[in-house]
């Protein structure tokens, strides 16, 4: 074979570099699934069906992985819905107002998901701030505890996720042309019918991305879950390291992240075909 | 179908007067063409038309109605855009059924009245199609369509030609003429080009600067300019200042101009100075002594269809004009210029 | 068109209900934060909001404390290695990238981000294992290799970018004009996508400087990285400490927030 251009030999270091450190160990953690528990070593030396068998067969196991799917389908939708009126805003927006606005999305982006976290532990504080506004409402009559459940769990997801759907959502309503808003009001459509028959199904393209990122990295998301969600309920994340530092059970927990990530990408196919008719008509 | 009135409109930007005052007026089933340079308002009075602007003064009434208090998506205008403005994830049948669809009519109505748009602007069988998989001219027609199945009592074109290639733009140019004219719809038309403002309109607004600088038909305007501005704008021209003007009777004047006297109609009531307008079609060249004018060839140029010549007067003026192809013309010879007196016309001189 | 265009001039430009969610919702976005900067200033004993007085005492207390800094200083050296070692990978894939065509490039775009789409935990536990058994587990430099395959994709995006505004003829031009290959990219190329280049060593440094879940798997022995020494320092001790250092990690990514917009503009840059 012969190299057309002497260029392409640039792209090796890259190459190398996701092939040897990531597709390499990710093949790895495959076969790991497979291997039998070892007795002085995090594996053994053969192969073996039983982390699946004992995954699927295991009641607990598919709670846990129904909750993890679950809450970030509620993460995915949740974000969606903060982030389209934000996303919509900031695509109005001009110069400096823009820059702002820019500014308020990829701060939080910059800061760690551990940083940010810890923001909500102390929002959800027991006198904190959360709290003093719930009791300001009237919804609760005395302080909740907030810290250590679901609900702060998906808070906190949604709040990290945001910008990741923010983005592709304000590029794609970016590149509507305004004409097109025009066109359909001059044929007789109100504001609302614009905003449904126009701008929701052109938005798409931004919407799709968003919503498979969030829903991916929700789904192994850990950081948040270990910090915000305590002992008491468990999340496939929180589970697979668990096994993989504390009781070193390699195989095990390598079975676990692949049944947790093959379920993820049977979600994400799942809602690609449900909307590929949408995705086929509205892409640029 | 009606008659649309435009009355001092005004539009005022930051720091930028886009619209000074544009008043224009279309009868039922005109079309009116708003012909000028980017930036001299005919966009924006459109787009006023159309509801997309608001006003910050002046007028707009429809059969004597005001509208400027309805929103653009009551008004019941078609629209046809400059980019076509086709929603790219609605195949072409459902981007002509749009307006339809809005108005809650019952869909067995909606087909036909989608089939029979289609087969108006020569669309049939392409109703399936994406808009991205059409060409260019179709998509305008596709525009087209969509906005004359709603009936429209007005039909606003935004420069709808100006991304076609020059063949197509003939084609859609006539098919635009003809459904407006068959449809009776009163039409105002935007465009930069005047040669396509001369083809199809009934009456051209020549703006300039936010205001209307002529409102006429097609020939008023090319042969009997107010200004100028509006002569270069729609066609090559040569203008001659003139040395001394004696009015005599409602728009007839004698004047003297490079040496030359004559006699000649012109905007009335001119009092200051003024200078005189002749197309190159009202020029042909002659024997020195025949001429009117006398001058010497400095430039010629042969265009296959006519031979183009410079030709400079004894005041300095340059000529240009067309003759005929095989006309013997050479640079530094001095030949005469015959003027045909009723295509001459005097204006006066407007600093710009 | 440079003309304001509004579609509804007859209807309310501003929405007071839809105003009022749009600050709610940027309220939302900046609560954590603000939480985090006010009670690090707090001269109280607890972590709270608001804070009770203020005080810098925190921040004292921060840099006395030899575990924390010990992160934040391995934080901060592995952040700069993945910076200069994601610019130099990512420029020359992104070379690379410019001359691959067509369908092709689509694939290559993906391969290159594929760091950013797979989720962190993943890679994390593949490279525990695949380190294991190249024998680089539990050291400095396994850790570092993890940080810079999961920041390569911010570098590799951010100088791709600027790479595709570079006229392909500017190259041609200076080749024309007798530059070597190396004198064109270190004399036209090079300059013109510096601003990109230094935008993507900002974005690898910072995200970094934030990864949790990898350096928990890859951690060498007897070493923290920030986040790693607050996770322990949150769980075990909670005081405004870790406050004053969240807010440290805050003002990094807000200056580095300022230097994208100094450099390429944030509507250019996200």
């Amino acid at each position: 074979m012969t190299l057309r251009n002497p260029k392409l030999l640039l792209a090796i270091p890259a190459i190398a570099l996701i092939f040897v450190f990531m597709i390499l160990p990710i093949t790895n953690m495959v076969e790991m699934s497979f291997r039998t528990p070892g007795e002085s070593a995090p594996f053994g030396d053969d192969f073996t069906m039983m982390h699946y068998d004992r995954i699927l067969s295991d009641g607990y196991y598919w709670a846990v992985l129904g909750r993890s799917l679950l809450t970030a389908g509620v993460v995915a939708v949740l974000c969606l819905m903060v982030s389209y009126p934000i996303a919509w805003h900031m695509s109005k927006a001009t110069g400096m107002k823009a820059v702002f606005l820019y500014a308020c999305i990829a701060s939080p982006l910059m800061t760690g998901v551990l940083v940010r976290n810890f923001g909500w532990m102390i929002a959800a504080a027991l006198n904190g701030p959360l709290n003093e506004v719930l009791l300001g409402l009237g919804i609760i009559e005395r302080p909740l505890r907030l810290l250590f459940t679901q609900g702060l769990v998906i808070l906190a997801l949604v709040h990290v996720f945001v910008p990741f759907m923010v983005l592709p959502i304000n590029n794609a309503l970016r590149n509507i042309s305004p004409t097109l808003v025009e066109a359909s009001s001059s044929m007789g459509a109100s504001r609302r019918e614009v905003f449904r028959d126009i701008i929701l199904p052109l938005s798409f393209p931004g919407i799709y991305p968003g919503m498979i990122l969030v829903y991916v990295l929700a789904v192994a998301a850990y950081v948040t879950p270990a910090l915000l969600g305590g002992q008491m309920v468990s999340y496939m994340p929180t589970l697979i390291i668990g096994e993989l530092t504390g009781t070193f059970q390699w195989p095990f927990g390598s079975a676990l992240a692949i049944v947790l990530s093959l379920s993820s990408i049977l979600v994400v196919v799942l809602f690609t075909a449900l909307t590929s008719r949408l995705m086929e008509r509205s892409k640029a | 179908m009606a008659t649309v009135e435009v009355r001092d409109l005004r539009k005022r930007y930051q720091d930028f007067l886009a619209l000074d005052g544009v008043s224009l007026k279309a009868e039922s089933g005109q079309l009116v063409t708003l012909l000028g340079p980017s930036g001299c308002g005919k966009s924006t009075t459109l787009r006023c038309l159309a509801g997309f602007l608001e006003a910050n003064g002046g007028e707009i009434t429809v059969d004597g109605e005001s509208i400027l208090g309805t929103p653009a998506n009551r008004r019941g205008f078609g629209v046809v855009f400059q980019n076509y403005a086709l929603f790219p994830h609605m195949t072409v049948a459902e981007n002509i059924g749009y307006g339809l669809k809005i108005q809650k009519l019952p869909k067995p109505e909606i087909t036909t009245r989608v089939h029979d748009a289609m087969k108006l602007v020569r669309l049939d069988g392409l109703g399936d199609r994406l808009p991205r998989a059409i060409s260019g001219g179709q998509q305008q027609r596709v525009a087209l369509a969509r906005a004359l199945v709603l009936k429209p009592k007005l039909l606003l074109l935004d420069e709808p030609l100006a991304n076609l290639d020059a063949r197509l733009r003939d084609e859609v140019r006539w098919l635009i003429r003809d459904l407006q004219q068959q449809s009776g719809i009163t039409a105002f038309y935007v465009t930069h080009d005047q040669s396509e403002a001369m083809a199809m309109s009934d009456m051209v607004a020549v703006m300039k600067a936010g205001r209307v600088a002529q409102f006429a038909t097609p020939r008023e305007i090319y042969q009997k300019p107010v200004e100028r501005y509006v002569a270069d704008f729609t066609g090559e021209a040569n203008f001659i200042p003139c040395q001394s003007v004696t009015p005599h009777g409602e728009g007839r004047y004698t004047i003297s101009a490079a040496g030359v006297t004559l006699e000649l109609a012109g905007v009335p009531g001119i009092t200051g100075p003024a200078e005189l307008l002749l197309r190159p079609e009202a020029l042909s060249l002659t024997t020195p002594e025949a001429g009117t004018f006398r001058g010497t060839v400095t430039k010629s140029a042969f265009l296959g269809a006519a031979l183009h010549c410079e030709i400079t007067l004894n005041d300095g003026s340059v000529l240009k004009l067309a003759a005929e192809p095989n006309h013997h013309v050479v640079a530094g010879k001095e030949v005469g210029i015959a003027i045909d007196h009723t295509h001459a016309w005097l204006m006066p001189e407007v600093t710009p | 068109m440079s003309e304001m265009s509004n579609t509804f001039p007859h209807q309310k430009p501003v929405n007071i209900g839809f105003g009022i969610l749009i600050v709610l919702l940027y309220v939302f976005l900046m609560a954590p934060l603000v939480m985090i900067i006010g009670a690090s200033f707090t001269n109280g004993l607890m972590i709270e909001f608001p804070p009770q007085g203020i005080s810098l005492r925190w921040y004292f207390e921060f840099f006395d404390r030899q575990d924390l800094v010990d992160g934040l200083l391995m934080s901060l050296r592995i952040g700069a290695v993945t910076a200069v070692v994601t610019m130099t990978v990512a420029m020359m894939a992104a070379m690379a990238g410019q001359v691959i065509s067509g369908r092709l490039s689509g694939w290559y775009q993906l391969g290159m981000t594929l760091p950013l789409l797979v989720p962190e935990l993943l890679t994390a536990v593949g490279l525990l294992f695949f380190l294991y058994k190249i024998q680089m587990a539990k050291t400095v430099m396994g850790l570092q290799m993890g940080h810079i395959l999961m920041s390569f994709p911010y570098a590799y995006v951010s100088i791709a970018a600027a790479m595709r505004q570079v006229p392909d003829a500017l190259e041609e031009a200076s080749q024309s004009l007798g530059a070597t290959g190396w004198q064109t990219f270190r004399l036209v190329i090079l300059p013109l996508v510096m601003p990109g280049l230094a935008m993507g060593g900002i974005f690898a440094f910072i995200n970094s400087f934030d990864l949790y879940t990898i350096s928990l798997l890859l951690k060498p022995l007897g070493g923290n990285t920030l986040p790693l020494a607050l996770f322990d320092f949150l769980t075990y001790e909670f005081k405004p400490t870790a406050a004053a250092a969240a807010t440290l990690s805050i003002l990094l990514s807000i200056l580095g927030v300022a230097l994208v917009q100094k450099l390429v503009g944030l509507q250019r840059a996200f």
